[in-house]
């Protein structure tokens, strides 16, 4: 029997586009926290995992500080709460002392994965509207299919005139075999569909400015990458944008398993020309390892003239 | 260019004026209060406008502090940067606002430009100015825009010129770590090398009795260098031991000054009443003062004060100190953005500063070439030489006779010229790069665009042409050289190109008007292969043709011993009895090329056999292509290709791509024309050193003049087409293949013609009808009098026209036998088109049906056309 679905008004302060300001340019990350879970029951995870350690909070509070990003696409979130949680008690206390603008927008809109785990945004921008597919059923077999966890969609204000699109993503884990790659490309081609096609009217989302953000549980050279960056419609292509990194790997942290890129960050052809290309980074500071078992990827886009 | 890069520097002059009340001191900024804004661009005053600070205390005082906690720290946070951006892009919004013509100024004119933010409020000069981002969120500076402040009334743009010698005094406040103490001690050591002229450091050594304003006052120096701890509380300097300079008392100090450049914190933070060190010492009369509103780290001073030095006196980039500090500033906020120096670094003017004079001489090269003066060892260079150096202009190059000159020439001849100054002798044709390669490396030039001479010789050029006043001396050149120069019309404007040539110099094989046996005596002289190359080379085919049968007995000798030295004669001879329009004739030299192919042999003789395959295969290819037998020429060609292919021959893939493109072209598919153009480009531009021989020169020159020809039509393209013909000039000029430049000056008129210039590209149409007539080469200057005869049409001057093409057909007629029936299908062409636009349309038919039946079936374009003004006159023939 298919949940209701749950939507909470989650954004708690939003910042209005006309105070911000002038900006020549904005960071955006994507980053796996890795099963950050707060302490309270929730109503959308039926199986919660238990709490987050203070010391995974501390380290992955260490790395958002490091990747110094204004908007970060993240996968593995039980909550709004624990995510707010996590910034205002490990990032925003010392980005206030350095008198930098502290995080206060966190979206997070839950979807339908067992484990309770979904993908969210926070932002020290200005978010103007949200966009969220977990209830949309696609697919041509007799099992309608959804997103594992949602592709969620911001509209995000960097400066008072200036807006981007930004959808975060975590299609099916690798755990299922050939079973589950099939599912990564019905999302794939899914994700493709909704940016191509007109969803509420007006221009299609790809011809955006568009940041696709998150953790695609694949590899660069896949069929699912494929299909997502649109190869076969070069006018339209998302670009991969650590493609080029060395060395290109963002999973795991730890040793015991080979190593893999699985995290992407795909630019709309729009924004792609004003991406920077010596500002693009995964970090792989020390910390890393206890904070999550993904390491955070970040870019530098420039805010057209 | 004058070499005096202060003045080129155009002026917008913004005086804010605070209205209604006379106030002491500084107010705290506010969004409400109104300025009067008085705008001068250049010499014309503006409409003014009013002007409020869009930053209010708070938000200022956000951004200094932001300001100063990035230009502190090792790791600057983006919040901040992000705080210092936004204040100087609703700085610049406000001001761009309150006036229209300072708008146009900042964002439509191009070229050096300088803003000076005139006032007497301090407040105004609190504003980050210098941060001030314009609509594409680049700092002015990126612009090459000057933004500098000024008292009122104070600014003046004639600047201040400095002598040859220029003192410098450096000041090293106590408990500072001397970041830029090593650099100063540097230029003294680097003085001493050199008494003329630059930058002297002086101060005497402190002593007990003598004050700093006293020693400062004694070193006569005209620039002060001040290293010192500034204090953000107090305003003041510490310029010596118990001696911390409030802004007045440092001005006592300093005294008046062409420059004075802070390397210290603080120095050109304004106060909140409203003195700092910069704005005192600018109001005292020091013409520029540099400094920063925040602290500056020791790291950055000592890299910041190299930078500024060494552009400073570079002889290519310095001279303006208003400049290298806007292209420092620049780059700092291009490559050092979240540092904030960009924002912290303030300049105060008076007037601009030029040391044009004590700039270091640019390189003589080579050194072996000058010395120092004229010794004994020298000599007095010929008057001749010295006149000629002293008249040679920038931009444009001069041929002199002279009687001779010496191996060395004393440097005080060029000491006009403070650049670079090279001297190349005899022809740079000898080795790969002309022998060039150690000039060019001693000037800092990128590779060359191939290893050919020619390309060595526009490197030297387009480095040299990145000194301020450089001179190209010349000597022992051959014609060569001397046509080269004649052609090339992109001497750089402010280089001089000197070619002096000795009177008794040897003539050279250039082309003479052709005349049955001209110069017979000297061909046929002593008549060797390498004579015979000679000649063709240079286009005098009838001179050829006689060295050619005078060779016909060793010719069958090196058939059977050298059929190198037997492929080289053939060759020679297919060339010349094609130019001279013996088509079966010069068919038979390519049966005996392929004769002696298949009479070789055994895998010793391999080479000798791929080679003889390879060239018959061109040649023959080539005539098809002439004869309009196209397919026959692209099967040649083709397999010629595959051959060079299956050798690995870049050259020769490259030279048969360059045939194959050219056949494309004509059967009218451009596109895939200039696919293989570049390819064959690419090709030739790697083939290695040893394989680098006379085919290589002539097919990279070829190649360049040809794809220049295909793609100059399109305007995108005709830049580059611009460049190209430019290396082909160059090429075939230096290598002494008059006949081709024949085509690449009439190359050169079409792309004139394409730029609006149809008198100039006339001019370029007659040089090559003239190189052409005098090389004897009829096909070649036929295509131009064809070419000058279009254009005549298209400028509607149908006489002219008209009686070119029919000269030609007369011509073609009384040589019937000799012309190819399609040139003469092209002249009856048109024509045709010609009597079409004088509304004679019996004889516009009558020659569309000449044409007709001249143009072969192959040239199913030209035939088309021909064709539909047929169909169109006969439609107006039928009665009504």
């Amino acid at each position: 029997m298919a949940h209701p679905a749950l939507i909470e008004n989650l954004t708690e302060t939003l910042k209005r586009p006309s105070e911000l300001r002038h900006v020549p340019e904005f960071r955006v990350a994507t980053y796996n926290a890795y099963n950050l879970f707060g302490d309270k029951p929730d109503v959308h995870s039926s199986r919660p995992n238990p709490p987050t350690s203070d010391e995974q909070l501390a380290a992955l509070g260490e790395m958002l500080r490091e990747i110094d990003a204004d908007v970060i696409a993240f996968a593995e979130v039980q909550n709004e709460r624990i995510l707010a949680r996590l910034f205002r008690k490990h990032v925003n206390p010392a980005l206030r002392r350095r008198r930098e603008d502290t995080f206060d927008a966190f979206v997070c809109v839950p979807a339908r994965d067992p484990r309770g785990i979904n993908v969210a945004l926070a932002t020290r921008l200005a978010v103007r509207g949200t966009v969220t597919f977990h209830d949309y059923e696609f697919g041509s077999g007799e099992k309608a299919v959804r997103f594992s966890r949602d592709l969620l969609g911001v509209e995000v204000f960097v400066t008072p005139t200036y807006s981007f699109l930004c959808f975060a993503a975590h299609l099916k884990s690798k755990i299922g075999g050939a079973r589950s790659a099939e599912k990564r490309e019905i999302e794939a081609t899914e994700i493709r569909e909704l940016f191509e096609q007109p969803v509420f009217g007006g221009s299609p989302y790809i011809t955006h400015d568009l940041i696709l953000a998150g953790d695609m549980n694949t590899e660069p050279d896949t069929r699912v990458v494929s299909i997502l960056r649109g190869d076969q419609a070069p006018d339209t292509a998302l670009v991969d944008l650590l493609e080029d990194l060395e060395p290109n790997y963002t999973y795991p942290t730890h040793t015991r398993y080979p190593k893999a890129r699985l995290d992407y960050l795909f630019a709309s052809p729009s924004i792609s020309a004003r991406v920077r290309p010596d500002e693009r980074r995964i970090h792989r500071d020390d910390v890393a390892v206890v904070a999550s078992d993904h390491y955070p990827a970040s870019i530098t886009i420039g805010v057209p003239g | 260019m004058d070499g005096r890069a202060s003045r080129l520097r155009s002026t917008a002059l913004v005086e804010i004026v605070l209205r209604g009340r006379q106030t002491q001191g500084a107010l705290a900024l506010d969004v409400e209060r109104e300025y009067a804004l008085h705008v001068r661009v250049g010499a014309r005053a503006g409409r003014g406008g009013e002007f409020r600070s869009p930053l209010g205390d708070e938000r200022w005082r956000e951004i200094v502090e932001a300001m100063r906690q990035n230009t502190a720290a090792s790791q600057p946070s983006r919040s901040s940067y992000r705080r210092v951006f936004d204040g100087g892009h609703r700085l610049y919004q406000a001001l761009t606002s309150a006036s229209p013509e300072l708008r146009s100024y900042l964002e439509d004119a191009e070229g050096p430009r300088r803003l000076v933010i005139a006032s007497d409020r301090p407040e105004m000069h609190w504003l980050p100015w210098e941060a001030m981002t314009d609509t594409q969120q680049v700092n002015l500076a990126e612009h090459d825009v000057s933004v500098v402040h000024a008292a009122p009334d104070q600014f003046d743009p004639i600047p201040w010129l400095a002598a040859e010698h220029v003192r410098l005094a450096p000041i090293f406040g106590p408990d500072t770590e001397g970041a830029t103490r090593p650099l100063v001690d540097a230029m003294a050591r680097q003085w001493r090398a050199d008494t003329a002229r630059g930058l002297e450091v002086v101060l005497p050594e402190r002593d007990a009795a003598t004050s700093l304003r006293e020693r400062l006052a004694a070193s006569r120096a005209e620039v002060v260098h001040v290293e010192a701890h500034g204090d953000n509380q107090s305003g003041t300097i510490r310029l010596a031991p118990g001696l911390d300079a409030e802004p007045i008392g440092l001005a006592e100090t300093i005294g008046r000054r062409a420059m004075v450049l802070f390397w210290s914190c603080f120095s050109g933070l304004l106060q909140p009443w409203g003195g700092s060190a910069g704005a005192t010492l600018h109001r005292e009369g020091v013409d520029l003062v540099a400094g920063f509103a925040t602290e500056l780290r020791n790291d950055a001073a000592g890299a910041l004060a190299a930078r500024f030095y060494a552009t400073l006196l570079d002889p290519r980039t310095g001279g303006d100190p208003e400049a290298v500090l806007v292209q420092e500033r620049a780059r700092l906020a291009r490559e050092e953005r979240l540092g904030c120096l960009w924002a912290s670094l303030a300049v105060w003017l008076r007037r601009p500063i030029d040391f044009s004079a004590a700039l270091r001489l640019g390189p003589r090269l080579p050194e072996q070439a000058w010395v120092e003066s004229d010794s004994g060892a020298t000599g007095d260079p010929d008057p001749a030489v010295a006149t000629a150096v002293r008249e040679a202009i920038e931009g444009r190059s001069a041929v002199h006779v002279v009687p001779a000159v010496p191996a060395t020439l004393p440097g005080r001849l060029v000491e006009s010229y403070p650049g670079a100054v090279v001297r190349l002798s005899g022809p740079p044709t000898a080795s790969a790069r002309g022998g060039l390669t150690p000039l060019l490396e001693a000037l800092g030039a990128p590779p060359p665009d191939s290893d050919h001479p020619a390309d060595a010789v526009l490197a030297l050029l387009r480095v040299m042409s990145t000194y301020r006043r450089s001179l190209l001396l010349w000597s022992e050149a051959s014609p060569r050289e001397e046509t080269f120069f004649q052609l090339y019309d992109d001497v750089p404007p402010n280089v001089a190109v000197l070619v002096v040539r000795r009177a008794d110099a040897p003539a050279d094989a250039r082309p003479r008007p052709l005349a049955p046996h001209a110069g017979a005596a000297e061909a046929v002289g002593a008549p060797t292969l390498e004579r015979l190359e000679a000649l063709v080379e240079a286009g005098r085919f009838e001179d050829a043709r006689g060295a050619w049968d005078a060779l016909a007995d060793e010719a069958t000798e090196w058939r059977r011993r050298d059929p190198r030295r037997y492929r080289a004669y053939q060759a020679a001879g297919f060339w010349i009895l094609v130019k001279l329009r013996r088509n079966r004739e010069a068919d038979a030299r390519t049966v005996a090329m392929e004769d002696a192919a298949r009479d070789l042999a055994g895998s010793e003789a391999a080479a000798d056999r791929y080679r003889l395959s390879f060239e018959w295969r061109m040649l023959r290819a080539n005539l098809r292509q002439r004869e309009m037998r196209r397919e026959e020429a692209r099967a040649l060609y083709v397999e010629a290709r595959a051959m060079a292919e299956r050798q690995q021959a870049l050259c020769d893939a490259g030279r048969a791509g360059a045939e194959l493109a050219y056949l494309t072209m004509e059967l009218g598919d451009r596109l895939a024309a200039e696919h293989l153009y570049r390819r064959a480009l690419h090709l030739l531009e790697r083939v290695p050193r040893g394989d680098q021989g006379p085919e290589w020169r002539s097919a990279l020159g070829r190649v360049l003049r040809d794809l220049a020809d295909l793609v100059l039509s399109e305007p995108v393209k005709r830049h580059e087409a611009r460049l190209l013909l430019r290396r082909s000039i160059a090429m075939h000029a230096l290598d002494g293949r008059y006949d081709q430049l024949g085509a690449v000056l009439r190359t050169r008129g079409r792309l004139a013609s394409e730029d609006g210039h149809p008198e100039l590209a006339d001019t370029f149409f007659e040089s090559s009808a003239a190189v052409y007539g005098a090389t004897g080469n009829s096909v070649g200057w036929g295509a131009t009098m064809r070419e000058i005869a279009t254009l005549a049409l298209a400028r509607g001057h149908y006489e002219q026209c008209e009686s070119i093409l029919t000269r030609l057909t007369n011509l073609a007629d009384r040589r019937a036998g000799e012309s190819n029936q399609w040139e003469m299908g092209l002249t009856a062409m048109q024509l045709a088109r010609v009597y079409w636009r004088l509304g004679r349309h019996v004889q516009a038919l009558a020659w569309c049906n000449r044409a007709e039946a001249l143009l072969p079936a192959t040239m199913r374009r030209e035939r088309e056309e021909v064709q539909n003004l047929q169909s169109t006159l006969k439609e107006l023939q039928e009665p009504s």
